[in-house]
């Protein structure tokens, strides 16, 4: 089991000095609205690459209430009998702020990767109960989550494949672009595209494989199965001259991608759809309480391949859960809590609406 | 001398590439203090530098003669061209001393983005080199990120159709622009173990 004890602010966010121990298995943060329960987590998520679940700007993460230009979180993992001390600080070089994480009092590479590769982040915030009714960026950029917390060297993938597209956007505006520079960007699109689509679908068949064997037979849960839709990859039969082909019809549309100021094909512009195999209906036609059991579906069975396949320890925040909690979305929850070795921090603005949890979770009154 | 020439004594050298605020400040009230031991023999090697040093015309090294002595030497190789992204990376070499070819400095590396084209390098330039003196061997000694690797490719496209050699770097030591933190037995190590791409 390994799990966050204890968390340090400093001048974080409405934090001026603030100290909470947590429970290895669930947290229950609860307090009025603007208490600062969506902050803690926050700072949790901070210990990931990236900038925390809201993806804010860290001077924005400074106590405007104190007059200090920096932020500190302090904290203590466990993972089995080590205990690896964490000291994160906001710091401002060249008019930019950044993050130093330091590990065991070091900020040597070695020792955040060793750290980094114990543990995955999966949050679920209130806005992802809408999902499957927002733009497919935002399921894409939810898959391409859960396949991060499967693989940490995922990120640099697409942020090569990005800088690729850019590249070529720009190449095409050029009047005459170069022949060999193009092909050689559009050579690596390919490489990397083709790398972000296997990844994708590797992930997505041990999802739905995952969600096929989901042990939730008690209640009548739904039978969902997530597909990728992609109009350039979908119409492939044959995979073995997909290079070629992807080469291709990327030459093809340069003229088209140079006037649109994009590129028409490509992982970026996959949609993730998905079904319930029982009523045969699309996931987006259910009620909201209804897609927020087919997230917290999602999520348990992502964690049971975090566990099951990778051996990562899941740390699970439910940022405002108790909305729509019927039977169903409890039962995954408990499932979640009670048998899975996984921390949990759930956030509410009443602690009575946590009551059917077991006895033994860590309540925390953020005031 | 006004607060403002000091002030502005200071803001040119912190322009320099290493230099902030205060290192230029540090600089400026010692060179002030040391007239005639250290402002003055810096104001005549400055000026002798800039009437003096210039660019080669085929290898782009700097020196005060064109073409420079590396390429008039008749001690070198001149069927071999090492391709390198700055001066500091030729610099590197030479203080090695194992490479005994000509070189081709390019001046950075093609990136869209920040609006570095074919144009603004000497590639075109390298090109014809190669065609016009019937060169055997290209080594390519750019950086091993995306650009770098992007204009190794570019480049070794180009002389593809030409009766050349062309070989980049043992994969996996960080070259261009970051040479100068290698040791010598990294560097001739991935030089000898070079590999041809075309
Ligand atoms: N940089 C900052 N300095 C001071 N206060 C801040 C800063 N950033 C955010 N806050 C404040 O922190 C408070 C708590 O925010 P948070 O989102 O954590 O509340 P919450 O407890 O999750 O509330 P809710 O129940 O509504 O979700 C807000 O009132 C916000 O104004
Ligand atoms: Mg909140
Ligand atoms: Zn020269």
């Amino acid at each position: 089991m390994r799990f966050f004890e204890n968390i340090k602010l400093e001048n974080f966010r409405n934090f001026n000095n603030y100290y909470l121990s947590f429970n290895q298995k669930c947290n229950v943060f609860y307090g009025l609205n603007g208490s600062g329960k969506t902050n803690i987590l926050e700072a949790i998520s901070l210990f990931e690459k990236g900038r925390g679940i809201r993806k804010d700007r860290y001077e924005n993460m400074i106590n405007k209430n104190q007059n200090s230009n920096f932020f500190k979180v302090i904290s203590t993992f466990v993972s089995a009998n080590n205990k690896i001390d964490l000291e994160l600080k906001s710091e401002l070089k060249d008019n930019r702020y950044k993050k130093i994480i330091k590990v065991n009092k070091s900020i040597s590479i070695e020792n955040y990767n060793y750290f980094e590769n114990l543990f995955s982040l999966i949050w679920f915030l209130p806005e992802m109960e809408r999902i499957f009714l927002q733009s497919p960026s935002v399921r894409r950029n939810f898959l391409d989550r859960l396949v991060y917390n499967t693989d940490k060297s995922y990120v640099k993938l697409l942020r090569k494949y990005n800088n690729r597209i850019i590249e070529r956007k720009n190449l095409l505006y050029k009047e005459k672009p170069d022949a060999e520079w193009i092909n050689k960007i559009e050579f690596d699109i390919v490489d990397l595209g083709i790398l972000i689509y296997k990844k994708r679908e590797e992930y997505i068949n041990s999802l739905n494989n995952e969600l096929k064997n989901l042990n939730l037979t008690k209640e009548n849960f739904f039978k969902i199965k997530l597909n990728i839709k992609d109009s350039f990859i979908n119409k492939i039969d044959n995979k073995d001259n997909l290079e070629d082909m992807y080469f291709k019809q990327l030459s093809h549309n340069r003229n088209e991608d140079m006037i649109s100021g994009g590129c028409k094909i490509g992982p970026h512009r996959s949609d993730i759809l998905g079904r319930d195999l029982i009523k045969n209906f699309s996931l987006d036609l259910f009620s909201t309480g209804q897609q927020k059991t087919f997230i917290l579906q999602i999520i348990l069975a992502h964690c049971n391949i975090l566990i099951k396949s990778f051996n990562l320890q899941p740390i699970v925040f439910f940022d405002e859960v108790c909305s729509h909690l019927d039977d169903k979305n409890r039962a995954i929850l408990l499932e979640l809590i009670e048998t899975l070795n996984v921390q949990i921090f759930l956030t509410g603005t009443d602690n009575n609406s946590f009551s059917f949890l077991s006895t033994n979770a860590n309540y925390c009154c953020i005031e | 001398m006004s607060n403002l020439e000091i002030d502005s004594l200071i803001n040119e050298i912190s322009k320099l590439p290493g230099f902030g605020r205060k290192s230029a400040q540090r600089i400026t009230l010692f060179l002030l203090k040391n007239k005639s031991k250290a402002l003055v023999p810096l104001i005549e090697k400055l000026k002798t530098a800039n009437d003096k040093i210039i660019n080669c015309e085929i290898c782009f090294n700097i020196d005060t003669v064109t073409p420079c002595s590396l390429c008039e030497s008749n001690k070198r190789d001149h069927l071999t061209i090492c391709v390198v992204e700055d001066i500091s990376d030729l610099w590197t070499l030479e203080r090695i001393g194992f490479y005994k070819g000509l070189y081709h400095i390019l001046g950075g590396n093609l990136s869209a983005v920040n609006g570095i084209g074919i144009d603004d390098l000497s590639i075109n330039k390298l090109i014809n080199r190669v065609k016009d003196n019937n060169i055997k061997e290209v080594i390519l000694a750019l950086s091993t990120n995306m650009e770098g690797q992007t204009t190794s490719h570019v480049i070794a496209d180009k002389l593809k159709s030409l009766d050349v050699e062309v070989s980049k770097l043992a994969q996996g030591v960080p070259i261009g622009g970051e040479f100068q933190y290698l040791d010598e037995n990294t560097i001739s190590t991935a030089f000898q173990s070079r590999k041809s791409i075309l």
